[in-house]
């Protein structure tokens, strides 16, 4: 097996998390290695406003045939292989993760879901915890995450955001039609809409270009470079460190072990398919909470039999996907032409604090999207009256202007059943078990979706909508919010790291996606994620200069 | 890809009949139907590209990929192209839609004895495929979701011929680069914006 020259830190996975690790840990003069199992796509890739080729095929997301996963609602179950379309429903395997497609909502945690179980627990059936770390731990980060990765907003006008001391970098995007719809709704019934805070920029900030408002950019990649993905933000930095190595293409097998039980590197399939060994001081995991978790359950040793990192037995556990998200689809009577702008720009957070009067604990929030230009999205969902023909094509015509869908984001409780772990009958096109999901929401979340799902239907009733479809909550299967699945806290019999995201068994192996994450908010988790990586990756580099941790 | 590539895989017969069932479910009328939107020919197309997969293996193909995905830079358009198949829905459909015919052949005779599909006229379409949908036949909806990604999706792809399909919507289609100047919409013009006072300093 090839073997390559030691490295002080190998980061597997080049996503929100991995990319902001390379940039601050090159940048703290550490050599670093990136492997990536997806390719990497430039800016340009991202220019041909198709919907068929990056939303509907395979482009962002391996197919189900070659590296396909499974779900079951319980450990009683048998286990499906996921579909494509729930496949495509996850974050893109490429440079830059769900941060390429990501619609950009980039939110700080609210100091109460840092401590969940003291606010509003316990719950029944739920591993509802405190976090070993609280919003004033991690404000200084928002803030840098805030200002590194480049996100747009107003600072100070939601009356339901924590604390901030410094306002957003770039001011809010241009707010869109559903956006003034939900305000004209919103307004009427006295509550407060406020600009959502994106990761896309509006004018000029830190070499970049601002949003040209093109729509396509739910789901697609940015060609203006505009949206503060993490290959536009964090790797252009790093590699101008000349410390970094970012390797596409090659998909992590297995993290190998010394004879003292450290972590000596990442063996891996390269582009061809064959194996490779990156030695290095120090591993740093940021595959995502399903591929995390897999990737240490496939790392089993002598020394640690049910996977690496597991003496707790907790790796691949409490997995969180937030709650059944509701959306729905509204039309107006004038039109909205949602094919312009960025997906969202108003938001409420009116229902985020827990009121127990309403059955269940904990929040969420709702916003209205524009749908970017998804013509074959529209066709094809259940709102025609007819699926097909004259009625079908006439109702299309009606609605493509007219319409927006409304989502609802939910905190989902963390279960200890809804879990990740190997499949024990299938496995990928490398021969290694794909990752076998266990997942069913607790009866909070359903509750939870159930409720946001109604307030919107107000909401929009009172924006004068003229046709409004709510779903019933819908299990998920898999969702790009894949959280929890490697708890941190303060003891090692009931979580897999420390609150400095350092494995509690292996010294030198590091976790910086939202594995990592005791419960799961109600809100879109990626600033999070990223403030929690340069939060990690402060004290590693503290620790590192006081000779602790790179020998 | 070449017109003989995506032609060869189908029959006439087959060919006809698949248009046929596309233009009813998107039929033509004061604006263009799927006919006119060239959907057949995107549905060859993706056929096409299962009839070429057959002899790659699944770890092949991703190589196959991966090597054509490495190097967007110097990518053809012909590579784009493969790629596109190779990534297609991951499963074969040439042989769904060639029993597929045999089946809307079958019930066409049970319309009208004598007759196959192509032979009914729109209202035995209809109720043929009608029939089809309400017993949900893996088949219609495999139909039914190529047909509007044919006539929907991007042209490149080889349907939506001129832009048929965004025509009729009235979707100008993708904007980039140039792409949309406010108001939006109707909403945004006309709704009062409390937040649209741009604060200047943002340093401290």
């Amino acid at each position: 097996m090839a073997q390559h020259e030691t490295v002080d830190v190998c980061i597997v996975g080049g996503g929100a998390s991995g990319l902001v690790a390379a940039k601050e840990l090159t940048e703290a003069g550490m050599t670093v290695c990136v492997l990536e199992r997806g390719p990497w796509y430039k800016r340009e890739d991202f220019a041909l406003g198709d919907e068929l080729m990056y939303k509907r095929r395979n482009f962002f997301w391996p197919t189900v045939e070659l590296e396909p996963r499974t779900w079951r609602p319980n450990a009683d179950s048998p286990s499906e292989v996921l579909s494509t379309k729930t496949q495509t429903f996850s974050n893109a395997m490429c440079v830059g993760g769900g941060t390429i497609h990501y619609s950009g909502l980039s939110w700080r945690f609210h100091e109460s879901d840092f401590r969940v179980k003291s606010e509003d627990g316990p719950v029944a059936g739920t591993t509802i915890e405190d976090w070993p770390i609280s919003y004033e731990d991690m404000e200084p980060f928002y803030e840098k995450a805030e200002w590194t990765v480049g996100v747009s907003g107003q600072g100070w006008s939601s009356p339901f955001d924590p604390p901030r001391k410094r306002d957003y970098p770039v001011g809010p995007a241009a707010r869109n039609s559903p956006g003034a719809a939900l305000e004209r709704g919103a307004r009427k019934l006295g509550l407060h809409p406020f600009p959502t805070p994106l990761a896309i920029l509006t004018g000029d900030y830190d070499g970049r270009p601002g949003c040209i408002g093109k729509g396509m950019c739910s789901s697609y990649g940015c060609p203006v470079g505009a949206k503060s993905s993490t290959l536009e933000s964090m790797l252009p930095k790093a590699l101008a460190t000349g410390r970094l190595e970012i390797r596409p293409l090659c998909l992590s097998r297995e993290i190998t072990l010394d004879r003292q039980g450290k972590a000596s590197g990442v063996t891996y399939f390269n582009a061809e398919g064959e194996e490779e060994h990156q030695p290095a001081r120090l591993v740093v995991m940021a595959a995502g909470g399903v591929e995390t978790a897999r990737l240490l359950l496939l790392s089993e040793s002598a020394r640690f039999p049910q996977g690496l990192a597991n003496r707790s037995g907790l790796v691949g556990k409490n997995l969180m996907f937030h709650s059944p998200g509701v959306t729905l689809v509204v039309t107006f009577p004038e039109p909205l032409d949602g094919h312009k702008g960025t997906s969202s720009t108003r938001v409420l957070h009116d229902f985020y604090k827990t009121d127990t009067s309403r059955g269940f604990i904990r929040g969420g929030f709702m916003h209205p999207r524009a749908h970017g230009g998804d013509p074959i999205e529209l066709a094809l969902r259940p709102i025609h009256g007819k699926r097909w023909g004259k009625e079908h094509k006439d109702s299309m015509r009606e609605t493509w202007r007219h319409y927006l869908h409304s989502h609802c984001t939910g905190e989902s409780l963390p279960v200890e059943s809804n879990a990740v772990d190997l499949d024990p009958d299938l496995t990928d096109c490398y021969g290694l078990p794909v990752a076998r999901i266990t997942y069913t929401s607790h009866e909070n979340d359903v509750r939870l979706a159930t409720y946001l799902g109604e307030r919107s239907r107000e909401i929009y009733e009172a924006a004068g909508a003229t046709r409004i479809i709510v779903p019933k909550p819908e299990t998920r299967k898999l969702h790009n919010h894949q959280m929890g699945s490697c708890r941190m806290g303060n003891d090692p019999e009931s979580s897999v790291v420390d609150k400095w995201c350092r494995s509690h068994d292996v010294s030198n192996l590091f976790i910086v996606d939202a594995s990592v994450f005791v419960t799961g908010a109600g809100l879109n988790p990626t600033l999070t994620i990223q403030a929690n990586a340069f939060r990690v990756c402060d004290y590693m580099v503290t620790e590192a200069h006081k000779g602790n941790l790179i020998h | 890809m070449s017109d003989t590539d995506s032609g060869s895989v189908l029959s006439d017969h087959e060919r006809t009949t698949i248009e046929a069932a596309a233009a009813r479910i998107v039929p033509s009328d004061e604006g263009a139907g799927a006919r006119e939107a060239g959907v057949i020919d995107y549905i060859e197309g993706l056929l096409a590209a299962d009839d070429v997969e057959t002899d790659i293996s699944p770890r092949e193909k991703k190589e196959y990929a991966n090597f054509i995905l490495g190097g967007m830079g110097g990518r053809t358009e012909e590579q784009q192209v493969t790629l596109f198949k190779l990534h297609g829905t991951g499963s074969r459909h040439l042989q769904a839609y060639r029993d597929g015919v045999l089946e809307l052949d079958r019930a066409a005779a049970e319309v009208a004895s004598g007759k196959d599909f192509r032979g009914l006229d729109d209202e035995g379409q209809d109720q043929v495929l009608t029939a089809l949908d309400e017993r949900k036949d893996p088949f219609f909806t495999l139909l039914l979701t190529h047909t509007m990604e044919g006539f929907y999706g991007h042209p490149r792809h080889g349907g939506n011929k001129d832009r048929a399909g965004w025509e009729v919507l009235g979707y100008p289609g993708p904007s980039f680069p140039h792409g949309n100047e406010k108001p939006y919409g109707w909403y945004d013009a006309n709704e009062p914006d409390e937040f649209a006072e741009e604060k200047k300093d943002r340093s401290s």
